[in-house]
């Protein structure tokens, strides 16, 4: 994989200040990759929809409070 | 992925309505499920037909051959007919039903007709509801392929007799769908796109929030948003034409090297020749000793065959007789009648003399009772003599008969190894005697010509996806600069932060997981091929996770039984693994860690195999997997069952009616 570019970059120096809790992270993960496995074992969800189902995953996790 | 049942309506020689009921016994231990026939009954159509109903694949000799004779025979004209094979099997957690029928139709002029088989896949879902998985075959196909990939597939639906191609592929994608990686794949594609790029695809989860940053923005940050989706079209309209031309470079190399292989195989084709002339005369050589040996063997046994089947008898007797503990006074060799000469010449052997009332005399006449034919205990204990002495002798003779057949046992694996290779010389010769080698050096001319045009393009592909993605990385810090930092922007940019980081921990997880797998994949490997062969070869797997054979670390070719042994070795190492990998997610309730269990349906399995590694094998096999389903002659399975001993949960056997109808039936034992 090549390096990711200035964009990339530019995004985390901007958001420098913005924390990524690795306990939301963690089942952020969790929940992605049982999604997947499901996904390719079904074929429930077509692209647009388990790309839509990600984000409901990330925006879900990201907003709860523990 | 266990199977529970396989269902056939008309399907070849199972005609009607059959099934089997391939549930295993877990908790018992039961894990072996055994199918017998003789060669022609059907059993590699069993195994066989799981190809076909999971991947639409026919690999029968005759590939249309599905629909039953004897249905096809019967059948008016203007009138059609079903087959079907139908596989019930578990997957994580979920059962599946996968269906594929074939119709045929019998035309006016009498013609059987046939359309695509059409397969139909069901799930009961956590709620207990029947749902459909795809709904077109190619959605169907995709499940299947996630669930046991077709490249893998003729590892588990194992075809003996058949030579195996697996070997020249790159297992790769195969061996990570099995190991439950594909997942992560998936995951790194959606999140950021393809991997060959620097920047997130704007049809991707990153790219998406990027968007969102953009629609809330005002219009500088629009127009340099436009630009970004614009040098995206671009670079992914290159990588499709690129990934098309390395596609049809790959192509052109094959048929370079196929090309090649033969020219390389033109001189060689003297080699072989001479190659086979040397196996003739070993196969000659070999097959002179059997012969004397056997012959040998035949004559010893007829000579002298008591003693095998009377020391045991003869080690009871002895063993009786001590128990008896019958004393012994007498003299051996002396029989009554030499003590009535003794006392009548009144002169003992010593030189006393015998006289009548005396001591001397009453101690010589006491041995009148003593000796044969009144004393027991002098004949038991010429009975225990001649028995330690033929004990000897037939011990002797069972260790020199023993190792008689040994060597003969010998001879014959050698001799099934020389004819293999003789076999394998003579199929490249008649390869090399078809190949014109004029015409192929212009085809390779070609060949080369049109790889070099297809190269030239690629260069050409690859600046022009440079220069867009320096035009989308600039047209990117333009954007950053000039999007909004309202709270809005702000939530959409703590998203893409959460999509990135998920995207970066799947990255450096992904790579640690596989290198993690492949080493235990390598070691499980190598661990059954040791318990399974007695030698000094070794084998390891590569990056691609193909299988290569190695002594004192050169790599080396392999044929006949040790081939079978190898691919054992690899199937059986791979579903270890994967069950491995399940019960660690089950025991963690980890989700990061993938895997299933796996069945294996081997047909003809010992066909290259001698009588201890088909035990090795089948105890092996049976160990490493999850569910073993043996189809095979009742003459292995005398040698199979002894490495199988209490792990067999049902029997079924095949029984031939004629040509056009088989029966299975269970084995009541």
């Amino acid at each position: 994989m090549k390096q990711r570019g200035i964009f990339m970059m530019s995004n985390n120096e901007a958001s420098n200040q913005m924390h990524v809790d690795q306990k939301k992270l963690k089942r952020m993960v969790v929940r992605i990759v049982a999604l997947e496995r499901e996904n390719t074992k079904t074929n429930r969800y077509d692209e647009r929809t388990i790309k839509s189902k990600i984000q409901s995953i990330i925006e879900e996790e990201a907003k709860k409070c523990y | 992925m266990l199977l529970k049942s396989v269902a056939y309506h008309n399907f070849r020689p199972f005609i009607g309505n059959q099934k089997i009921d391939l549930t295993i016994t877990e908790k018992e231990g039961k894990n072996v499920i055994v199918l017998l026939g003789n060669n022609t009954f059907g059993k590699s159509t069993f195994v066989l037909s799981f190809i076909w109903c999971l991947y639409g694949e026919s690999r029968f000799s005759k590939a249309d051959d599905i629909l039953n004779k004897k249905i096809e025979n019967s059948m008016p004209i203007n009138s059609s007919e079903d087959a079907f094979v139908e596989v019930v099997f578990e997957d994580d957690g979920k059962l599946y039903t996968m269906r594929r029928t074939q119709t045929f139709i019998k035309n006016e002029k009498g013609v059987l007709r046939s359309d695509q088989s059409e397969a139909i896949l069901t799930y009961v879902d956590v709620n207990g509801e029947t749902k459909k998985a795809g709904s077109s075959q190619y959605e169907i196909d995709n499940v299947i392929k996630s669930i046991l990939p077709l490249d893998l597939s003729s590892f588990f639906f194992f075809e003996g007799e058949k030579t195996n191609e697996i070997k020249k592929k790159d297992l790769g994608l195969s061996v990570r769908t099995l190991l439950g990686l594909e997942a992560y794949d998936k995951m790194r594609s959606h999140l950021f796109g393809a991997m060959s790029q620097s920047t997130p695809s704007v049809s991707s989860v990153m790219g998406d929030y990027q968007k969102k940053q953009k629609d809330v923005s005002g219009n500088a940050a629009k127009e340099a948003y436009d630009k970004i989706e614009e040098a995206d079209t671009g670079i992914t309209e290159c990588e499709a034409e690129k990934k098309d031309v390395e596609d049809q470079i790959n192509k052109y190399e094959s048929l370079i090297e196929s090309v090649n292989e033969k020219l390389r195989q033109a001189e060689p084709s003297k080699e072989l020749q001479l190659r086979r002339d040397e196996i003739e005369l070993a196969i000659r050589d070999h097959s002179a000793k059997l012969s004397k040996k056997n012959k040998q063997l035949l004559s010893e046994f007829s000579k002298d065959s008591l003693p095998l089947l009377v020391t045991p008898l003869l080690d009871k007797a002895s063993a009786k007789l001590e128990r008896m503990k019958i004393s012994d006074k007498g003299i051996k060799g002396i029989e009554v009648s030499a003590i009535h000469e003794l006392l009548a010449r009144k002169e003992c052997l010593c030189g006393c003399d015998l006289f009548e009332g005396t001591a001397q005399y009453k101690n010589v006449a006491k041995y009148i009772d003593y000796v044969p034919p009144r004393a027991l205990g002098t004949l038991v204990r010429d009975m225990k003599d001649t028995i330690n002495e033929k004990s000897e002798e037939n011990k002797d003779f069972a260790d020199s008969f023993e190792e008689l057949y040994k060597e003969i046992l010998g001879h014959r694996t050698e001799l099934h190894r020389l004819e293999n290779e003789d076999k394998e010389c003579l199929d490249r010769i008649k390869g090399i005697d078809l190949f014109d080698t004029l015409n192929a050096e212009q085809d390779l001319d070609r060949y080369k010509k049109q790889q070099s045009d297809l190269r030239d393009r690629k260069e050409v592909l690859i600046s022009k996806i440079s220069a867009f993605e320096a035009d989308k990385k600039n047209a990117q810090k333009d954007f950053e600069f000039y999007k909004s930092k309202d709270e809005k922007a702000k939530e959409y940019q703590g998203y893409y932060k959460y999509a990135e980081a998920i995207f970066d921990w799947v990255n450096s997880n992904y790579v640690a997981k596989e290198k993690e797998l492949r080493e235990r994949l390598n070691d499980y490997i190598s661990d059954l091929f040791n318990k399974m062969y007695s030698g000094r070869r070794e084998i390891e797997i590569d990056d691609k996770y193909n299988i290569k054979m190695t002594v004192h670390g050169s790599v080396v070719d392999d044929t006949g039984g040790l081939r079978v042994i190898e691919y054992f070795s690899y199937v059986g190492g791979l579903v270890k693994l994967a069950y491995e990998v399940m019960k660690s997610r089950e025991a963690d309730n980890d989700n990061q860690s993938l895997g299933e269990q796996y069945p294996l349906v081997l047909d003809a399995a010992f066909s290259h195999a001698d009588a201890d590694h088909t035990r090795s094998i089948a105890r092996e096999l049976s160990n490493a997997s999850s569910q073993l389903v043996f189809a095979l002659m009742r003459k292995d399975w005398e040698y199979a069952k002894e490495g199988l001993s209490g792990k067999v949960a049902k029997i079924y056997e095949l029984e031939k009616i004629d040509e056009t109808e088989v029966h299975i039936k269970e084995v009541v034992r």
